[in-house]
């Protein structure tokens, strides 16, 4: 059983710059999950695909510096311990 | 009315307003109007019902002519040094302690107390002598909408008695330094006698006590300690008919929360409150279960220790980040925290020590009979917990609505549970061969 924290935090890492690589303008809005086109009113129910929209764009804004620095850490550590 | 108010105004006869910490004490203000005869109730928690009003205050002040009021008149330092001799302690920091005497008055009970009037006492009374509020058919299946700030008055409601004697120690030795009368016999005696050391010492203890509240007010701000000490505030009683519950939760009937004023009750006083003691416990017991397993094969080795906590954890923070996720995107409005529900998850781990723990001593039949009995176990108590949690509107009417957004509940309610079993199995089948 070799699942560890240590492998959770990786796999974190890579799910989060997963989201973070998504481009706007690109990918998104050609797929119908740009900002722009999430806004549904003031409604009861923001729907799950409205919320997943909300979630990539609140990840994208809030982890993109942070990101930078753990990304650095992390190349340097793979490349110092393997 | 809520019941500070009604004790005040019932039991003491010249108007008194004791110091009241604002949180604690909402009832200083004056009680909201009482609402139009045509208007629906308004969506409230369970609040405690002893209404002062209509002959209540009579069988108050009938009441207060028992030892209660006795008591009151040799002092309020009385009432304390009874309250606090009791098992059931009011739930106070002794910061408050002081001024909300009067409020021990109701949740300390005494032999006079309980042998009161019995219309003052409510209908069900647990264990631990506070007093349960009366089960109002409406309001109990109100929906929870808990504020951040709600739970920042928590401090104040439960029995933090972890602090208490530290305090009370660390307080009486710097006076009862000072101030040495007889006369130096040793070289001690004169260091102690000597004015500018007696003043040394004062100032140390007044540096010591204001590091000490500078630690105490921000640690607060990394890790939420007064929050975590609820989920710490067990007895052997509670961790018993935890235990029994989680093996056999068929015959349980309750599952709610009992609340006190807008806030849960301690673990301590209701069976149905998360505790992050078990959890604890029974993961470290998991583990060392574990490495006695991987021993009697010959498969141990120290790491092999530290290899199986860390995957167990690396399991249970993956199930609440899913966890957390799917009531992100499925918007429920729910009360069920992130510790809540780290409470939750670790009680599969008292199943899994049981199943292991029989496959040692009988093989793998005993494990599979004992693993299958917990899971199912699990699966229920699971099921019965989340839904009052999750579901709140629906699960308190009994009633299976249909409708898109409480099926994705339920759904979600049901893969929750249905997680518990398969992780238990995953975690554990390799120990047993």
């Amino acid at each position: 059983m070799a699942f560890t924290l240590y492998s959770l935090m990786q796999a974190a890492l890579l799910c989060v710059n997963a989201i973070a690589v998504l481009h706007e303008e690109r990918f998104l809005k050609n797929i119908g999950w740009g900002t722009d086109q999430g806004i549904g009113g003031f409604g009861e129910e923001p729907g799950i695909k409205s919320q997943l929209m909300n979630l990539v764009r609140s990840v994208r804004t809030v982890m993109r510096v942070p990101l930078i620095i753990v990304n650095s850490i992390a190349i340097v550590l793979l490349l110092l311990f393997g | 009315m809520r019941c500070n108010s009604a004790l005040l105004t019932g039991l003491r006869p010249e108007p008194y307003s004791p110091p009241c910490h604002p949180t604690s004490c909402p009832s200083h203000e004056a009680p909201p109007p009482p609402p139009p005869p045509g208007a629906t109730q308004p969506k409230r928690r369970r609040e405690c019902r002893l209404q002062a009003g209509r002959g209540g205050a009579d069988e108050l002040r009938g009441l207060a002519q028992g030892p209660p009021l006795g008591l009151h008149q040799q002092g309020q330092s009385h009432w304390l040094l009874h309250c606090s001799g009791q098992r059931q302690t009011p739930w106070l920091s002794p910061r408050v302690r002081g001024e909300s005497v009067l409020r021990g008055l109701r949740s300390c009970p005494s032999p006079a107390w309980r042998s009161g009037p019995p219309a003052l006492l409510p209908r069900k009374m647990p264990a631990g002598g506070v007093p349960h509020c009366p089960r109002h058919p409406q309001s109990a299946s109100r929906h929870r909408l808990r504020a951040s700030a709600v739970r920042a008055s928590r401090r104040h409601l439960f029995d933090d008695t972890s602090s208490a004697q530290s305090r009370g120690y660390g307080a009486h030795r710097a006076p009862g330094s000072l101030g040495y009368p007889t006369a130096p016999a040793s070289a001690q005696d004169a260091f102690l006698t000597d004015p500018v050391s007696n003043m040394a010492m004062a100032y140390g203890s007044s540096l010591a006590a204001q590091g000490k509240e500078l630690v105490d007010k921000n640690i607060d701000r990394f890790i939420p300690v007064t929050k975590l000490k609820y989920y710490f505030a067990v007895d052997t009683l509670y961790v018993g008919k935890k235990l029994g519950l989680l093996v056999f939760p068929y015959l349980h009937q309750d599952w709610e929360v009992q609340y006190q004023q807008d806030t849960p009750v301690a673990p301590r006083f209701d069976v149905n409150a998360p505790d992050l003691y078990i959890p604890a416990m029974a993961f470290i017991t998991y583990i060392l279960v574990a490495g006695l397993a991987l021993g009697t094969q010959d498969r141990f080795s120290p790491d092999l220790l530290g290899l199986q906590a860390s995957s167990a954890l690396a399991w249970l923070t993956l199930e609440v980040l899913a966890i957390l996720l799917s009531l992100y995107l499925v918007t429920v409005n729910t009360d069920l925290t992130t510790i809540d529900l780290v409470a939750f998850l670790g009680y599969k781990y008292v199943g899994m020590i049981g199943g292991v723990l029989m496959g040692l001593l009988f093989g793998r039949i005993g494990y599979y009979l004992v693993l299958g009995w917990c899971c199912v176990s699990i699966f229920v108590f699971m099921i019965r917990t989340l839904r009052l949690k999750i579901l709140a509107e629906a699960a308190a009417e009994g009633v299976p609505v249909r409708g898109a957004r409480n099926q994705l509940r339920m759904y979600l309610t049901m893969a929750v549970a249905a997680a518990q079993p398969l992780l238990m199995y995953w975690l554990t089948f390799h120990l047993v061969r």
